[in-house]
């Protein structure tokens, strides 16, 4: 999983991460950005939202720390930034941070940000 | 005998509905003008609004966050619920007096910005938009020249009563996890107003002329004069 995620010839991109302390390292994943249908589960709608995630080996974060959602306005969040399929850079927060310790993978769902 | 007039549309509950919308429209580039005299920043008084729309929203879903093209003003639908008709305020021939519910939704968009020290959170953002269109919402219909939405008092009057029912925030969806945030507030506005149906219109009658006398043993006598129409 880890050689596929990382695998710049397949579906892996480089991935620009930068931690609560300012420091950034380019690391390799999977990654996406897309609208998609969910159903309201209180209503039974239909709504369009928009996902943003990325898949980055647990390897690649060593002394970089652990990326988490933050919920207290005063500290900086953890952001990712990856270009599109136009090779546009967006740079995104960490909402949610998965890990998978049996597959050695952190998946994190993103949302848009906004620098200072 | 069927009606033999034509029937003017719209109902009252679509004039109303369609005169909030007017009202809110108008308020907020009015107030907007009074920030700018004031030398304040007009923003914060901006509103889009619409009518009937079921997810006026829908633009933001596809936002781009580099592209700043897109509108991100709070958003307010305003859109007829309900009417109930008052039995013992009413006439069974003439007129109907009817409390009326009109859903009023706040949205606004919420992401996740960047600051010196931190960062604003996106659905705290989102919430504070919304918020902030709900408030200016309530204050326009319920401010003392809008006691009557505008419409005229007295001989024929439409509107009796208008009030804010309640405000009410959408709860988030436990599993949303979207790019953006957007938060949003209902306000119910009731609406007591009379609406008219068609009547019958009757046709004029010859006239009768009745004289009644009172004779010298108090007996009642009645002397009539009439056209015979056949």
């Amino acid at each position: 999983m880890q050689a596929f995620t990382q695998d710049l010839s397949g579906f892996g991109v480089d991935v620009s991460v930068t931690n609560p302390a300012g420091e950034t390292r380019t690391m390799r994943g999977l990654t996406g950005d897309v609208s998609i249908e969910q159903v309201d589960m209180g209503t039974g709608q239909v709504f369009t939202m928009r996902r943003g995630y990325v898949s980055l080996s647990i390897e690649q974060f060593e002394g970089f720390g652990t990326p988490r959602a933050t919920a207290d306005g005063g500290t900086h969040p953890w952001t990712v930034s990856f270009p599109d399929s136009e090779g546009t850079q967006r740079t995104y927060s960490v909402l949610e941070c998965r890990p998978d310790r049996a597959l050695g993978l952190y998946t994190m769902t993103l949302e848009a940000f906004c620098g200072a | 005998m069927p009606i033999d007039s034509l029937i003017e549309l719209p109902n009252r509950f679509v004039q109303v509905r369609d005169r909030i919308v007017e009202i809110l429209a108008l308020e907020t580039q009015l107030q907007q003008a009074r920030a700018i005299e004031l030398d304040l920043d007009p923003k914060p008084y901006r509103l889009r609004v619409f009518a009937e729309r079921s997810s006026p929203w829908g633009e933001w879903t596809s936002l781009d966050e580099i592209d700043d093209e897109t509108d991100r003003a709070p958003i307010v639908n305003v859109a007829f619920q309900s009417s109930n008709p008052v039995e013992g305020s009413s006439s069974v021939v003439s007129r109907q007096t009817c409390e009326v519910t009109y859903r009023i939704e706040c949205f606004g968009l919420g992401v996740s910005t960047g600051t010196a020290t931190g960062r604003l959170h996106a659905d705290e953002m989102a919430a504070a938009e919304a918020q902030r269109a709900a408030s200016l919402v309530h204050s326009i219909l319920m401010a003392g020249t809008y006691a009557y939405l505008g419409f005229p008092r007295g001989a024929g009057q439409i509107v009796g009563k208008r009030w804010v029912q309640s405000i009410t925030q959408y709860e988030p969806r436990q599993d949303e996890r979207q790019i953006f945030r957007i938060g949003g507030l209902s306000i119910l506005l009731n609406v007591r107003l009379d609406e008219t149906h068609p009547q019958v219109i009757g046709t004029v009658c010859e006239g009768v002329d009745v004289s009644l006398r009172r004779g010298e043993t108090g007996e009642i006598y009645a002397e009539m004069s009439f056209g015979d129409s056949l």
